[in-house]
């Protein structure tokens, strides 16, 4: 068992990029530390990438923070086509003004459950959110999420799209919380889920805990099949029926892919989409 | 003779710390129609919320008097059973409340406030409906929800049609022109000019100079740097026309 | 126990040993002193003649309530229930203290009549007045039953139904809410004194709307009742329970059950208004209510709809819930809850698609004033077999001033991909636009929150009865007083 601890640490003012590999090998069972500190008024565009062939069990844990008027655009992708089973506990606090964006996109592991707190402590600041989780044939993904608004003003959007396919499960468990402080708060969740497979499974809580009154809040929730229409159209249009599917399957993920657009992960994104949605014949999603 | 319907001085009005309105007089008639333009941003509408008494439209100096009364203190509802109609720049729309319901409760509320009993229900049908094809609304859109789905030409004419069922003695039109076809434009000057009748006032703030050249005001007054920069008949608008705000505005500096 | 249990010497000693214990006056002696025990369990079901298969039932209950604990996943504050200090059986007549004309009736409750506008000669029967005087309500009700006794629907209190058609009640009880379901069911199951049964024969269209209203013959049953309707192959039949009008009432804890069951082809709705004492403004008393509601439809085709408008109680528990076991069976909820001052609310509702091509839809509209909290908790489950289900949810919260909470907690769970389930939420503090817009056209704030308030709950209001939908409407203006300034 290895256990590791990173750090990256952004200067007041400063500008920075960075890439966060992590490599997992067979039979690793280890424990993982990162922390992420942003000072005030300093941008971070970070990319942080799992790859490998492991089947081990691994636990993440991240720590996020960003001090007043922070900035930083994170994207996470994980590829583990080895099936190992990972935890991830992610932490975000945000202060004033601050403002995140991170998007995360998952495939491959036997098992992938990330466990996110977002904290907008700080009035006025804001969050983007974006995840998508490819689960293949068995394998289960879930993403657990808590967004709490403790200052004013605060504004976050979060949207987690999962596809699902045959003996695949996913859950999601979304919570925007308002607390008294957030007055003026702008949350918005949504969760929507295709279903691949007749024995795929999908199991969605999207819950809002309001205790403040000037609040604008949503959340929604859709879980359906490809839309049959959809797919006689393209058919008419001289598509093979694979093509079709893909073509509908890699729409709905690019709601959420396309914001994967930091170089390394972008890339990485790429080759994960076109490994399950082969569009020249069965992608292991959507055969 | 009377003061006039309604007595602007000096006003000044806050709206989030910043002075949108500084020093402000204006005075209306009886029967007058005023139009008041300006650009953009020049506080046209912080005017027409302060008048009808808008919470976060804090005035900070200056007087408003409506028929001699001052409306400061009053209630937003207690202004409009004094006659004062604002016609909205985007009206609201409330989702299952009936239009037809909203506009019986409120010409209720007026009548009850002017110490009459309320209106007899097939009456009121009758008035609405009359009033309604008057300004070509489409009949189902009485019972639809307030506004909810209209598109905007429908909820202009909608506020026109509470216009002409609520009869105010001072309707101050907030851009009720803007975003109209030229038909509808039509239809909501030929409104106004039915309901002129030699007492009821009309305040038309608007940035174009069409819907003036269908109802000819009697007074032109240029919104510019906070308060009126420039005041004139009729022919104010075509010199706006031909030279645009710019003029106004150095003025007003 | 072969003997009628009201033959048993035991329990006759029991009751004459209870008597002992100082209970004289004539009124009050036929209540059971407080406590609950297996005996007590015996009595009540004695005194109602019934045969012996409900008091084993009512005992196995009891067993299981009395190792079970009280729920404690609802985003409730729920003060200790001491269940040994309720006397759990009161004979019709009973009630003590019962005010002797409307002079000695709280002014505040009879205020409350005047606002929602309840008739004259209803106020007394609803405040509990203790006159024997014959309502109006009595010659309606006897035509009533003569028109229900042509069609051949049965329509009777619990208690005559256990004597007159003890198969249906042996067929049926406990069949959608079997008494583990839950610590309240367990606890109604046990104790349970009276309430409604319905049965509608086949390809039967009830004549009228049933209501509990013209249920007379009894009293004191509103504490743990029981309801079983049953609509039989093809039928039809609309139930409406209680009343817009505060009933008093001296019980604080509720636990009803309502079970619905619906044959092939056959159609149930069910409508509540439920507007129990809510408690002071200061969040003193008020009725615990734990309902515990559930329909089946068990044949193809068949349909279950349930409205509710819960504006009272101090605490409300209650998810009325469809089970979709039919092929192409539809389950319907439409909620408006309303809470005030110290009010708290945890309700909603459970889909639970089994059959093919089976469709739900929930509306629910929940608005929060003062310091209170209010919660929509839904499942929506799609079996792996339940291919083509569809579920349509929309839950909208409504709050007015800085102290109250809305909370929304749906959760899906779906096992078929050809399944469609669509969920949408929002949460939102009435809007200063719509306040304004209709204050400019001369109304008053606490009309013009009346008003937005109304149309925030119009689309359940819709699915009302007619008259009942026009005292809803009245009701959630007294629910609101004084959440406004």
């Amino acid at each position: 068992m290895t256990n590791r601890i990173s750090e990256i640490v952004v200067k007041a003012g400063a500008r920075r990029s960075e890439v966060v590999c992590f490599e997992h090998r067979r039979g690793d069972h280890r424990e993982q530390r990162l922390r992420i500190v942003l000072e005030p008024g300093s941008e971070l565009e970070l990319q942080e990438l799992h790859y490998g062939r492991s089947a081990g069990e691994l636990a993440l844990q991240i720590d996020v923070e960003l001090a007043q008027g922070a900035r930083m655009r994170h994207a996470a992708v994980l590829d583990d086509p080895g099936g190992g089973r990972f935890t991830t506990e992610r932490t975000i606090r945000l202060a004033g003004q601050a403002e995140l964006e991170y998007t995360r996109l998952s495939c491959g592991a036997a098992s992938d459950r990330e466990i996110l707190h977002a904290n907008m402590e700080g009035r006025d600041s804001r969050f983007r959110h974006g995840a998508l989780l490819l689960v293949e044939p068995g394998r289960h993904a879930g993403l657990e999420l808590e967004i709490a608004h403790g200052g004013r003003r605060a504004a976050s959007e979060s949207l987690c799209r999962c596809i699902v396919s045959a003996n695949g499960s996913g859950r999601f468990a979304g919570r925007i919380r308002i607390d008294p402080q957030g007055q003026g708060a702008d949350a918005r969740l949504r969760n929507d889920n295709l279903l691949l497979h007749e024995t795929a499974r999908m199991e969605t809580r999207p819950e809002l805990e309001v205790y403040a009154d000037e609040v604008q809040c949503a959340h929604g929730a859709a879980t359906g099949a490809l839309d049959e229409a959809a797919l006689f159209y393209l058919r008419t249009r001289g598509l093979t029926a694979p093509q079709a599917r893909a073509m509908l399957v890699r729409a709905f993920a690019s709601r959420i892919s396309d914001a994967i657009n930091l170089a390394d992960a972008q890339t990485m994104a790429g080759t994960i989409l076109n490994r399950a949605l082969r569009d020249d014949g069965p992608g292991r999603l959507a055969a | 003779m009377s003061a006039p319907l309604l007595d602007i001085r000096e006003l000044t009005v806050r709206v989030e710390g910043k002075e949108i309105l500084s020093g402000l007089s204006l005075e209306v008639g009886r029967g007058e129609v005023h139009a008041i333009m300006g650009p953009n941003g020049a506080g046209k509408s912080t005017l027409a919320q302060a008048l009808a008494g808008r919470d976060g439209y804090g005035v900070s100096a200056g007087s408003m008097r409506f028929d001699g009364e001052d409306l400061l203190g009053m209630s937003p509802e207690e202004r409009a059973c004094k006659g004062l109609f604002l016609g909205f720049q985007y009206p609201v729309e409330i989702p299952g409340v009936s239009n037809m319901y909203l506009l019986r409760s409120a010409l209720n509320a007026q009548r009850k406030a002017a110490g009459q009993p309320e209106i007899n229900a097939a009456e009121f049908l009758r008035r609405a409906r009359q009033e309604a094809s008057r300004l070509k609304l489409k009949p189902e859109l009485l019972k639809r929800g307030v506004n909810e789905g209209f598109s905007g030409g429908e909820k202009k004419r909608n506020e026109m049609l509470q216009l002409a069922v609520l009869k105010p003695r001072l309707a101050v039109l907030d851009e009720t022109d803007s975003g109209l076809d030229i038909d509808a434009l039509k239809v909501v000057a030929s409104g106004i000019r039915a309901l002129r009748d030699g007492q009821r006032a009309f305040v038309l703030i608007t940035h174009y100079e069409r819907i003036l050249n269908l109802v000819s005001p009697d007074k032109v007054h240029v919104l510019a740097g906070g308060g009126i920069a420039r005041s004139g008949g009729a022919e104010l608008v075509q010199e706006l026309e031909a030279a645009g705000y710019e003029t106004f505005l150095r003025e007003a500096a | 126990m072969s003997a009628p249990a009201a033959r048993n010497p035991e329990i006759q000693e029991l009751l004459q040993r209870k008597y002992q214990h100082g209970f004289v006056t004539d009124i009050e002696s036929d209540t059971l002193p407080p406590g609950l025990d297996e005996d007590v369990i015996r009595v009540i079901s004695a005194r109602k003649e019934e045969p012996e298969f409900l008091l084993d039932w009512r005992l196995r209950a009891f067993r299981y309530w009395r190792e079970a604990r009280e729920p404690s996943w609802a985003k409730l504050n729920i003060p200790p229930i001491d269940y040994q200090a309720i006397s759990y059986y009161s004979a019709p007549g009973a009630a003590k203290d019962a005010p002797k004309s409307l002079d000695e009736v709280d002014p505040r409750l009879l205020e409350t009549y005047d606002k929602l506008g309840i008739p004259l000669h209803e106020r007394a029967r609803l405040a509990g007045v203790a006159v024997d005087a014959v309502f109006d309500s009595v010659s309606v009700a006897t035509t009533f039953k003569s028109r229900l006794a042509e069609a051949g629907v049965i329509f009777c209190p619990f208690s005559e139904a256990v004597r007159e058609h003890p198969e249906l009640v042996r067929k049926y009880l406990g069949s959608v809410v079997p008494y583990r379901d839950n610590y309240f069911a367990a606890l109604n199951s046990a104790v349970f004194t009276d309430g409604s049964f319905v049965y509608v024969p086949k390809n039967t269209r009830c004549p009228m709307e049933l209501s509990t209203y013209f249920r007379i013959n009894e009293r004191n049953t509103g504490q743990f009742e029981r309801t079983l309707i049953i609509a039989d192959e093809g039928s039809e039949v609309s139930y409406l329970e209680g009343c817009t009008a505060p009933m008093r009432d001296e019980n604080q804890l509720h636990a009803a059950v309502v079970e619905l069951v619906a044959l092939k082809d056959a159609r149930i709705k069910y409508s509540t208004v439920q507007n129990w004492y809510p408690g002071d403004e200061k969040g003193r008393g008020g009725i615990y209510n734990f309902v515990t509601k559930r329909g089946d439809c068990r044949g193809r085709n068949s349909s279950i709809s349930w409205t509710q408008v819960e504006a009272g109680s101090a605490i409300t528990w209650k998810y009325p819930s469809c089970i979709l076991r039919g092929d192409n069976s539809t389950g319907e909820f439409y909620s408006v809850a309303v809470t005030n001052n110290f009010q708290q609310a945890d309700t909603g509702t459970k889909m639970i698609h089994i059959g093919r091509n089976t469709s739900s839809n929930i509306l629910s509209k929940g608005i929060s004033a003062g310091r209170a909290q209010n919660t929509y908790r839904g499942l929506v489950k799609v079996f792996p077999r339940a291919e083509g289900a569809r579920n349509r949810t929309q839950c909208d919260s409504l709050l007015i001033g800085r102290d109250c909470g809305a909370h929304t907690f749906p959760h899906m769970d779906i096992g078929h991909p050809r399944a469609v389930v669509e969920h949408e939420a929002t949460t939102s503090r009435i809007s200063e636009d719509q306040l304004f817009y209709c204050r400019q056209r001369g109304l008053g704030e606490e009309d013009a929150v009346n008003l937005i308030v109304n149309g925030f709950c119009k689309q359940v209001f819709n699915m009302l009865p007619m008259e009942f939908a026009v005292e809803a409407q009245a009701l959630m203006n007294v629910s609101l007083e004084g959440a406004i300034g």
